[in-house]
């Protein structure tokens, strides 16, 4: 069926008809990038440049699509614009040197301090403000008293900041009782 | 939001010995270092010249701007990068968390800006969340209401008090009255048991005589109290009504921009909540506080003349009772917050769930959310028995602990009686006046948040009533008869500062030209018209109406000739006569019906029961979209304006009556300059030009034949809308063919 529309190209409007239905149809079909089919290289700039099915692009972004379930897989490579330009499958399969490339480049994008300690929180007019050690280092934020923690699951927490940070607790139980109970007025 | 920042002594020293005492125009501090590590020594210096980055308290970078050929912030998740594009490679320059984004945002637009050799400074109008002094959060306020010292907390307090002050006064004075009255009434009672109880002089006409007096005194400090609340309450009242009637005022004045940076909630609870706590405030001043505290420290002078070692010990249990009362009351607070925390929870798991009711029935999973719900109920009715139990065990002891004192006075003062330094009249006295020392300090202990919140509270008022209107009207407005000239002239426009939304449009419409506008969603078509309307001042450049500034035409003037219908049709709640009226009160019962018939609402109105008197709900809920529709059409078509706005006008109209729309509309549009916003291209037939907006700019201007000739993004949209149009005829059919020639435009009238 596809194949009979090609002599309609010579009519210029239903060229572009054509070309915005196989733009849709790409859209919607994944295109899987491997250690084979793309190349991957360091910019000067810190960035990442990839070559993949003739075209290259100076600054890819990648995208996780499971950033908590599955950080390591299904990763959308994206250009500047933010189209969508291919999906790895999973991490591991591609050459060491490029996982290393992406991970960097993973660790620019995503950045989730996750709470290690707990100093102090104190409650002030609405809002609650922390003192806390994560490992990116110690910190301070301030967080709305209402509805600034979301439940991943029954141990796994996140706290956003008036400023959209977000802070990861990964269990909750991994805090001392002393510290639970600090945190205890939010969860 | 502040860009210049002060750099520390040390980084400033670095920088002047490094790059010289060129003035900084902008610099921002930055959080992450490259590992992705939490920083505080991060700055990014701009001069005129280069861009300096400092970090560990010494100038590690610069670049200079004339090398620059790109500037952008990438906002990333949960971070963000500076990256800079030199000799056409693009590299990173600083990391940040979400904290620094929008700084950096226009930090990037202000080095674009110098780097082309603009000698504009980027200024940001959006407030900072923090205080830079306290570190706390500012409550949507300009100004820190915890910083802004207390000065001006009670200059506006008397501000608003002034028009009353003679009503505050005569509050005072009754005030004074009540408590005089109640102490002496303890004083009264002292000579009672001292003159006539104990010595047993006197007979029944004595006894008469002091029931009576104290009577009168119960009664008048009664008398007295009532009308003092009374006249509270009442001046309370006023007084709120006058912050709710200026707040009011002053948000209807105020631009768009003002009201686009808070939300209508927000704005709505400063109208209602702010204003009921600074009238809690001044009630509970004018009809407890004071009287208290006059009470009080006239007790306690009495019980120093009278006997100053017992006065002394009734003092050493205030700081007692103030402890307690307070730790008390935050443990309770603690407790009941808790609580409302977990009722909202399961309140939310049931809105969930019994909004969802469909869904959970039609996969067949009631058994799995009665489960999840025993669980929160069961959980809610632990705290709850908790909470209870703890309230009814402690609450007693507080008012125990409270009444201590009194005991401790009965045994001194018992010894002072038995050694005859105190009459047992003194003594009743006594413990009287310790109850009324005591009584208000338990409950004084909610006093510090209270005071917290109404400077909150004022603040969040002023903070509304002093902002300046932005889109202010010019001195020296004119009323103009609007003719329709319009010129854009080099317009450039972003709700945020950084982010424009329009880039240097230029469009000259003649009087009478309809202009039909499209472009993808969200390339600024609506901003555009909303320029036109001067909703919002452009950033740059200016639009002119018959050649005078937008600036300087009057408000009236402007308005009452330009009509608008909007994508989301707004009704009030009203009749369907009130809201056709909006825009010409004055109109005639004709008038109406004409605009009406023209707006093609004639015939549903006459259907409904109650015709143009029918009643229609809040945003007009009673009618469906496209009535909605045509009744705003019908109100922009009543003012008889000479600029017409409609945006995307007729989209929610079936597409008979949208053709009907559209005919009387074309009749309509005669004489009037008319932009109209559409998806349908079809409805743009009438358009003398056609304007396409992409990318932030005007990128093709003509005629709807000369736009098909250039083969740009008209004709890519037209050819489309064409061919989804001809699949829905034949859905399985190729592509359509000789929808005109090869290379001719394909028809569309």
């Amino acid at each position: 069926m596809r194949e009979q529309q090609k002599p309609a190209a010579h009519d210029e409007a239903a060229q572009v008809i054509e070309q915005q239905r196989l733009a849709a149809l790409d859209m919607q079909s994944i295109h899987y990038i491997t250690g084979e089919n793309a190349v991957f290289s360091a910019t000067e700039g810190g960035f990442v440049r990839m070559k993949f099915r003739e075209k290259e692009c100076e600054r890819i972004a990648v995208h996780r699509c499971f950033p908590f379930t599955d950080p390591d897989c299904f990763l959308s490579i994206r250009d500047q614009d933010g189209n969508e330009l291919g999906i790895i499958r999973a991490l591991s399969d591609l050459p060491e040197e490029t996982q290393e490339l992406l991970r960097r480049q993973m660790a620019l994008r995503y950045f989730l301090p996750k709470i290690l300690k707990v100093h102090s929180v104190k409650e002030e007019y609405g809002y609650s403000y922390w003192d806390v050690v994560t490992d990116k280092g110690a910190c301070r934020f301030t967080a709305s008293s209402h509805n600034a923690v979301a439940k991943l699951s029954e141990t796994r927490l996140i706290i956003q900041d008036i400023h959209g940070n977000r802070y990861e607790i990964e269990d909750v139980y991994k805090l001392t009782p002393k510290e639970i109970k600090k945190i205890d007025l939010y969860i | 939001m502040n860009l210049r920042f002060t750099l520390p002594e040390q980084e400033q020293q670095s920088f002047d010995r490094q790059v010289g005492d060129a003035p900084i125009v902008y610099c921002v501090p930055f959080d992450l270092d490259t590992d992705g590590m939490w920083c505080c020594d991060g700055w990014v210096a701009v001069t005129k010249q280069q861009a300096v980055l400092l970090k560990g308290h010494e100038v590690v970078k610069t670049v200079a701007l004339g090398d620059l050929e790109g500037a952008e912030c990438l906002k990333q998740e949960g971070c963000g990068i500076l990256s800079l594009t030199i000799e056409g490679g693009e590299q990173i320059f600083a990391r940040f968390s979400m904290t620094f984004l929008p700084r950096f945002s226009y930090l990037a637009k202000g080095m674009r800006m110098l780097a082309a050799g603009e000698d504009r400074e980027v200024k940001s109008r959006e407030a900072e969340r923090v205080c830079p002094v306290c570190g706390r959060v500012l409550p949507g306020t300009a100004v820190c209401p915890r910083c802004s010292g207390n000065g001006r907390f009670t200059r506006r307090m008397w501000e608003l008090m002034r028009p009353y002050k003679w009503g505050f006064l005569a509050i005072a004075l009754l005030m004074l009255l009540a408590t005089g009255l109640s102490i002496y009434q303890a004083q009264f009672q002292r000579q009672f048991i001292d003159g006539v109880v104990l010595p047993k002089s006197g007979g029944l006409p004595q006894i008469l005589g002091f029931t009576g007096i104290m009577l009168l005194i119960a009664g008048s400090g009664l008398a007295a109290n009532i009308i003092k609340n009374r006249w509270t309450v009442t001046l309370g009242s006023k007084i709120s009504m006058d912050i709710r009637e200026k707040l009011y005022q002053k948000i209807q004045e105020l631009s768009l921009s003002f009201v686009d940076k808070r939300s209508a909630g927000e704005l709505i609870g400063r109208i209602t909540w702010d204003t009921a706590h600074i009238k809690d405030f001044m009630q509970q001043v004018f009809s407890g506080l004071i009287s208290q505290i006059v009470t009080m420290v006239c007790v306690f002078v009495i019980m120093l003349i009278m006997n100053w070692k017992l006065a002394l010990l009734t003092l050493t249990l205030v700081p007692l009772i103030i402890v307690i009362s307070f730790v008390f009351r935050k443990k309770i607070r603690r407790l009941y917050r808790r609580q409302g925390r977990f009722e909202d929870s399961t309140n939310n798991q049931l809105q969930d769930t019994l909004a969802g009711i469909r869904v959970v029935k039609s996969f067949g999973k009631e058994g799995d959310e009665i489960e999840k719900f025993q669980q929160l109920n069961h959980k809610l009715a632990d705290i709850q028995a908790y909470n209870e139990v703890f309230w009814a065990t402690f609450f007693p002891f507080l008012t125990f602990a409270v009444g201590a004192g009194t005991y401790l006075i009965t045994f001194f003062g018992g010894l002072d009686v038995f050694g005859g330094y105190l009459t047992i009249g003194q003594l009743t006295q006594f413990i009287s006046y310790a109850g009324m020392l005591y009584g208000p300090l338990q409950r004084m202990a909610f006093l510090p948040r209270m005071l917290s919140r109404t400077m909150t509270s004022i603040e969040r008022v002023y903070d509304v009533l002093e902002e300046e209107t932005e889109v202010p009207q010019s001195e020296h407005a004119v009323d103009l008869a609007i003719k329709g000239a319009v010129e854009l002239e080099r317009v450039s426009f972003g709700y945020l500062s950084y982010d424009p939304v329009l880039e240097d449009v230029s469009l000259s419409v003649k009087p009478g030209e309809m202009i039909g506008i499209v472009g993808s969603s969200g390339a600024g078509k609506s901003t555009l018209i909303n320029l036109i309307m001067r909703l919002y001042d452009p950033d740059d450049g200016r639009i002119t109406v018959d050649g005078v500034d937008l600036k300087e035409i009057s408000h009236d003037s402007l308005y009452s000739q330009i009509g608008v219908v909007l994508q989301e049709t707004f009704l009030f709640s009203g009749t369907i006569l009130a809201n056709l009226r909006f825009s010409k009160p004055d109109a005639t019962m004709e008038e109406v019906i004409q605009a009406a018939k023209i707006g093609g609402a004639h015939d549903f109105i006459c259907k409904l029961p109650d015709g143009y008197n029918t009643y229609v709900g809040e945003r007009g809920n009673t009618l469906s979209g496209g009535e909605r529709q045509r009744v705003a059409i019908a109100r922009a078509v009543l003012g008889n304006p000479k600029i017409l706005i409609l945006d995307e006008a007729t989209s929610s109209l079936d597409t008979e009556t949208e053709y009907q729309i559209q005919e009387a509309l074309g009749r309509l549009i005669q004489g009037r300059t008319t932009f109209a916003i559409a998806h349908r291209l079809s409805t743009l037939r009438n358009a003398d030009r056609i304007v396409v907006i992409d990318k932030k700019r005007v990128a093709e201007i003509g005629t709807h034949e000369e736009l098909l000739k250039k083969k740009g993004i008209y004709y890519n949209l037209v050819t489309t809308q064409l061919a989804m149009n001809s699949q829905m005829d034949r859905p399985k059919g190729p592509p359509p063919r000789g929808q005109g020639g090869p290379g001719g435009p394909p028809p569309f009238h």
